[in-house]
């Protein structure tokens, strides 16, 4: 069974998201650190979409499913395709030495999740976060 | 989220309480930036209000790193949930970043 949320493409309405995320992984008996890293983990990829596509993205939609023992995280949305799996991976302190306050995100998300994969569906690009309970 | 900040010779006290997240980090950003440009040497940022922090709020903090180490600037967190400081530790910043457990241990780095 899947649950789903639908945002408007605006920092404002995340937390709209962390709400919906925590309130469906309580009810699924998940524990709490675990809750808060995929929320976090979530955040991150909803916010970079949000921040740094170019082009106009209506809305996004975050779905989240519970098959055996897995969290199935989907973000969709109108932005362009972008493959985190392909970005370079700085360290922490090139960040702090470059005095940058954007990188960390990324970061985060690929400590916290077992796997991220990215396709398009026609005009839509799909973000698919796992993590094995 | 909800920024305060409180003058305590030597100290300024940054108090946030909230979410900081990529919609609400600026105003993180602002607090601590008015802080740094009136020439306050002795910054702490009390952490014992704040809920949640993605990485706009750690990057944020990371921004000021070098720059207030070059100042001499004391930045010190304290107050931090189990649950806030995980992220700090999930990236390893807990090593880069000063963090007390209670305000009265920051202010205690300089006596």
């Amino acid at each position: 069974m899947s649950y789903s949320i639908s945002i408007s493409s605006d920092t404002a309405k995340l937390s709209q998201v962390r709400h919906f995320l925590e309130s469906t992984f309580t009810k699924w008996g998940l524990e709490e650190e675990t809750i808060h890293l995929l929320v976090l983990a979530v955040d991150e990829v909803v916010a970079n979409r949000i921040r740094h596509s170019s082009k106009k993205l209506d809305e996004i939609l975050v779905s989240v499913q519970h098959p055996e023992k897995t969290v199935v995280i989907e973000i969709r949305d109108k932005g362009e395709f972008f493959d985190p799996n392909n970005q370079e991976k700085p360290s922490i302190s090139e960040l702090v030495n470059q005095r940058r306050k954007g990188g960390l995100g990324l970061l985060l998300v690929r400590k916290i999740m077992d796997k991220i994969e990215v396709h398009t569906e026609g005009p839509l690009t799909v973000h698919q976060l796992y993590k094995a309970l | 989220m909800e920024i305060f900040s409180e003058k305590k010779h030597p100290f300024m006290v940054i108090h946030v309480k909230g979410d900081v997240d990529a919609g609400s980090s600026i105003k993180l950003d602002t607090a601590i930036a008015e802080a740094a440009n009136t020439g306050e040497t002795k910054i702490i940022i009390n952490c014992k209000e704040l809920n949640y922090i993605s990485s706009a709020g750690l990057g944020v903090f990371m921004s000021y790193l070098q720059d207030f180490e070059h100042k001499s600037i004391l930045f010190v967190l304290c107050h931090l949930s189990e649950k806030v400081f995980n992220v700090f530790r999930v990236l390893g910043l807990d090593e880069l970043i000063q963090i007390v457990p209670t305000e009265e241990d920051a202010k205690n780095l300089i006596v």
